[in-house]
């Protein structure tokens, strides 16, 4: 099922950079940059899938000029309209919602529950990463243990619990998925830290008698943030797909907001009668997800040409 | 081997204890009063003040922690699982019914992920850049991202509504909603039945098959480039003894651990598989009790649920020490 978290193993072959001085460093990640959007831009399928994410961006972020209504409006003279009606072309739901209205701003709650929990888990996982690779020992032994723990959950089953307990609401969803989804980012920032570590301007940061956290942020993770960036990128897909599983059985984003999960669920009630109230928000929420599949890939294979 | 098993199994004892006292945390010792939650008042409703009372004798709300956790530990340990706030029901009782249907609808899309799965993954890497190969590989990116909850009412409405309103023959229609009763041998449906299993197995199956499918296709293309397979050619072999006997035989080494912890991860897919098809499993039936704030049925299927997850993935894990000894020898070198 697409609502587990991406491979975590997929990318912790990318960072050593090879350490040099700062200069030679910046040029050094530029080109590799390059080198890796030049491969990416050569797969076809990840470039429509990058298109196609774009375009659904831009139209949440200017979702109020696109559209005709404001979101989640009842009107109750216009319910059951099908698709192609006058003034709703992709028709209404029972209580008269205009489905597009609907779905451009669902694409804006998907997107914000998205990358609010990726900051969340980015955050999360960065700190436990840096921690337990720098201090390494038993903090490492505990961070690890406590991060297999987490991972050896079925994760939408520990997150409908905890939703349970502090009640359904997109602040919760946002939250419960951000903080379930740290521990593949803090795993291979711990990896990439392990090497960089050893590396001689740490040594030097070191002598010139620097605090450990100065280390950490100045010198240690500028060098090793490259992957858990393109992780977290990667979760941000997963996480919108988790979030229409708990907004469709109902725990998710509550109305008045919408959201495709939301909408499907509310769709289910007149299948059979009114099949594109479901259909809409489905079709939807099925091409983004497709299209962040393949920017996944396309980036997997980016990064790491030896996959192949 | 054996030092294997015993460190594999020493590794599990800690995460089904981190998780069982995570689930305890969670709805014991989390702010706000636990005893109105597991009485069902978390909506805002007033519970009545002697319920609250029953409820905090019947979990020992009122002692201290420590005490509590020892008495939870207790309650698991023997098998009570408490009772629905809902329908007064005994948890063990609603698991009694729910389990079997859950364990029925994975066996059959384990077997359709396994069959369908294998065979167009080996087809479509026998036949690599052909036209059947293209079509898979779009086919399986298709379905690898559709949500089930998505799919599912797709198949409902292909085979269920619309053969309905166009009057199709009785035999070509299927039901989308409900489980069989009578079960022959425990997984196959009796009479009817099978109209109401074949579209939730579908379901279940398809982001898993796609799975197999891709990981079949890219283990039998290494697989082919092995020298033990261009040995296998200048013997003289025929082109099936090769893919059948040489090829398939190294490459279902990682597909079959792939369908083992398939069975775990379905877990989370059932419960949206279950409530699309209202399919009467445990899946469904945490979903419903979640809009029912029933914490003792949430919490007791999941309790379940989370150690058969774990006691799952230890099984693929040593099965898969078995089947390929590079990785038990590998680990121990560790």
């Amino acid at each position: 099922m697409a609502v587990q978290t991406p491979d975590p193993t997929l990318s912790p072959s990318e960072p050593a950079l090879a350490p040099g001085t700062e200069g030679d460093e910046i040029v050094a990640r530029t080109t590799q940059a390059a080198d890796i959007w030049r491969r990416f831009r050569r797969n076809r399928l990840a470039m429509i899938g990058l298109v196609i994410l774009v375009i659904i961006a831009l139209a949440a972020i200017f979702a109020e000029l696109i559209t005709g209504y404001p979101p989640g409006k009842v009107d109750t003279n216009a319910g059951n309209l099908r698709p192609f009606s006058k003034g709703h072309i992709l028709g209404t739901d029972r209580l008269g919602r205009d489905l597009y209205t609907d779905v451009v701003f669902g694409a804006r709650v998907s997107f914000r529950i998205g990358i609010i929990a990726g900051l969340i888990a980015g955050t999360v996982g960065t700190f436990f990463g840096a921690l337990a690779g720098f201090y390494g020992r038993a903090i490492d032994t505990f961070v690890m243990r406590f991060t297999d723990i987490l991972l050896a959950l079925p994760y939408l089953l520990i997150a409908l619990a905890i939703i349970v307990v502090i009640g359904p609401g997109e602040g919760t969803v946002m939250l419960v998925l951000g903080f379930l989804g740290w521990m593949p980012i803090a795993r291979i920032l711990r990896g990439t830290i392990l090497q960089v570590k050893e590396s001689e301007y740490v040594e030097a940061a070191r002598a010139l008698g620097f605090s450990n956290a100065r280390i950490i942020v100045r010198h240690i993770l500028p060098n090793a943030i490259q992957p858990v960036i393109v992780y977290t990128t990667l979760f941000i897909g997963s996480a919108v797909i988790t979030e229409a599983a708990l907004s469709f059985l109902g725990v998710g984003v509550q109305r008045p907001t919408p959201a495709w999960g939301l909408m499907v669920a509310e769709g289910r009630r007149s299948l059979a009668t009114y099949p594109h109230m479901l259909f809409v928000p489905g079709t939807a929420l099925a091409i983004m997800v497709i299209a962040a599949l393949f920017v996944g890939d396309g980036l997997r294979d980016a990064l790491d040409p030896k996959l192949k | 081997m054996a030092s294997f098993i015993i460190r594999r199994l020493l590794l599990a004892v800690p995460v089904v204890w981190g998780a069982l006292t995570l689930l305890f945390i969670l709805f014991f010792v989390v702010p706000g009063d636990p005893a109105e939650l597991l009485a069902g008042g978390a909506s805002g409703r007033s519970v009545p003040e002697a319920t609250l009372r029953a409820v905090e004798e019947r979990f020992d709300l009122d002692e201290p922690f420590i005490v509590q956790y020892g008495h939870y530990w207790g309650r698991v340990l023997t098998g009570d699982l408490g009772e629905s706030y809902a329908t007064r029901r005994p948890v063990s009782d609603i698991l009694g019914e729910t389990l079997p249907n859950s364990l029925r609808l994975a066996f059959w899309a384990i077997i359709i992920e396994t069959v369908i799965g294998i065979t167009a993954g080996v087809v479509s890497a026998v036949k690599r850049y052909s036209l059947i190969d293209s079509f898979t590989t779009v086919v399986t990116a298709l379905f690898s991202a559709l949500p089930v909850f998505v799919f599912g009412f797709l198949l409902q409405q292909a085979f269920g509504v619309f053969p309905n309103q166009h009057d199709w023959p009785d035999w070509s229609r299927l039901r989308v909603q409900g489980t069989p009763d009578d079960w022959f041998l425990f997984v196959f449906p009796t009479g009817d039945g099978w109209r109401f299993l074949v579209l939730p197995a579908i379901a279940l199956a398809s982001v898993t098959t796609a799975l197999v499918t891709r990981m079949m296709r890219t283990t039998m293309i290494e697989v082919s480039r092995a020298d033990y397979m261009r040995t296998a050619v200048a013997k003289g072999l025929t082109d099936r003894q090769v893919v059948f006997r040489h090829g398939l035989r190294n490459a279902l080494i990682p597909v079959v651990t792939l369908i083992g912890l398939d069975l775990a991860n379905m877990i989370g897919a059932a419960i949206l598989t279950e409530t699309v098809f209202s399919w009467n499993g445990m899946g469904s039936r945490i979903a419903d009790s979640i809009g029912r704030r029933d914490a003792p049925v949430v919490l007791g299927l999941t309790m379940v649920l989370v150690i058969a997850y774990v006691v799952i993935n230890l099984i693929v894990d040593l099965s898969y020490g078995y089947f390929d000894p590079r990785v038990r020898v590998g680990r121990e070198a560790k």
